[in-house]
């Protein structure tokens, strides 16, 4: 084989494991949605919305990753984050009914509504603090606040409009207000 | 000359999805990397493919790349890696190892296959006592040492390489010392 024969060739093999290493990073955020839809499943009723809502987290997941960089980073965080949101309601109320609430899952309350943004607020807090130390903030938190919120409405989507209003408002004011108070904390 | 600031930015660039850096950054490492490794092994053909099993790698974990550190280091660590394992591969085959030499006929100093069996041998094992020597080493040490020893331009100042040099030599010395008891 000639020399440039040779570079050609070993180009074509680093795509390949360039491209390699994206699309596993897609199949992993795709394996990732598939665990967190079933551990909204085994917490809550699952709505049609709720299993939209699955789909999406799945697209979104497998998208960013296969598109890596900040992207895939902010993906991953978001997700993290999401999680609270996504559990926390559950625990709510289960505490606010001694353990033991046979109607909880048909009947969505107010301490659910009221979790639902807190919990979001707080880890947009997290995330929007996080993305001003990342090379591509603004990415990573367009990422980060998307797979979060898709993430969290695994969770608080089952409870209607409400909740679903709740932790996507909760994550962008949280983001924002962490975003603004870690970069006035750089430039001070 | 190696554009390493482009190098930085083509890396950081592929590291952050764009694929469209991916042939550039290629093509700069290639030359740089197949040199290096011919330098080491001593033979082009095995050299090339040192190199391309080292890009392969390289390119299939740029997720992971810091962007606070220089590309062509890294690069250069990963092919030292890569020239080690193919060293282990071949001496648990059984095959003889000419060991590294000049690419650069001007500073080749010891053509292994210009040497007798007694000689070739000692030299064989010699290249090999310090490969396992710097397998103790921590990466910053050898990034360091590989770094000197292609003399390719430094991300950082004069001083602070050479003290780094100093300490990663003086780490060599210590390890090579517990394995040999001399040097």
């Amino acid at each position: 084989m000639a020399p440039c024969d040779r570079e050609q060739h070993a180009l074509r093999r680093a795509r390949r494991a360039y491209q390699r290493a994206h699309l596993l990073a897609a199949l992993r955020g795709a394996v990732l949605a598939g665990g967190l839809a079933a551990i909204a499943y085994g917490l809550h009723r699952m709505s049609s919305a709720s299993w939209l809502a699955g789909a999406c987290l799945a697209a979104t997941l497998a998208g960013l990753g296969w598109r890596g960089g900040a992207w895939q980073r902010g993906a991953l965080a978001g997700m993290i984050a999401g999680l609270p949101p996504l559990i926390a309601p559950t625990l709510v109320l289960a505490a606010s009914s001694g353990w033991h609430c046979a109607m909880c899952d048909q009947s969505p309350t107010v301490p659910c509504l009221v979790t639902c943004l807190a919990t979001s607020a707080l880890v947009g807090l997290a995330v929007g603090h996080r993305a001003v130390s990342d090379a591509s903030p603004r990415r990573f938190a367009i990422a980060a606040i998307t797979s979060a919120a898709l993430t969290g409405l695994l969770g608080c989507g089952t409870t209607g409009l409400g909740g679903a209003a709740g932790v996507v408002l909760g994550l962008v004011a949280g983001g924002v207000t962490g975003w603004i108070a870690a970069t006035r904390a750089a430039h001070a | 000359m190696i554009d390493r600031a482009a190098l930085d930015r083509w890396m950081a660039a592929a590291a952050d999805g764009d694929r469209t850096a991916v042939a550039p950054l290629f093509h700069a490492l290639w030359p740089v990397v197949v040199r290096y490794a011919a330098r080491l092994v001593g033979d082009a053909t095995l050299a090339e493919d040192c190199a391309q099993d080292a890009l392969v790698q390289l390119f299939g974990q740029l997720d992971r790349y810091d962007r606070g550190r220089d590309a062509l280091t890294w690069a250069l660590t990963l092919t030292t890696w890569q020239v080690r394992s193919v060293r282990r591969r071949r001496a648990r085959r059984g095959e003889l190892d000419p060991g590294p030499r000049a690419a650069d006929p001007e500073r080749e100093t010891a053509d292994p296959g210009s040497l007798d069996g007694a000689s070739f041998v000692e030299h064989r094992d010699l290249v090999r006592a310090a490969l396992a020597a710097l397998e103790s080493l921590g990466p910053r040490d050898l990034e360091t040492i590989t770094l000197a020893v292609t003399d390719a331009d430094r991300a950082v100042a004069p001083a602070t390489f050479r003290k780094r040099l100093e300490r990663a030599l003086g780490r060599f010395r210590t390890s090579w010392r517990s394995r040999h008891g001399t040097l």
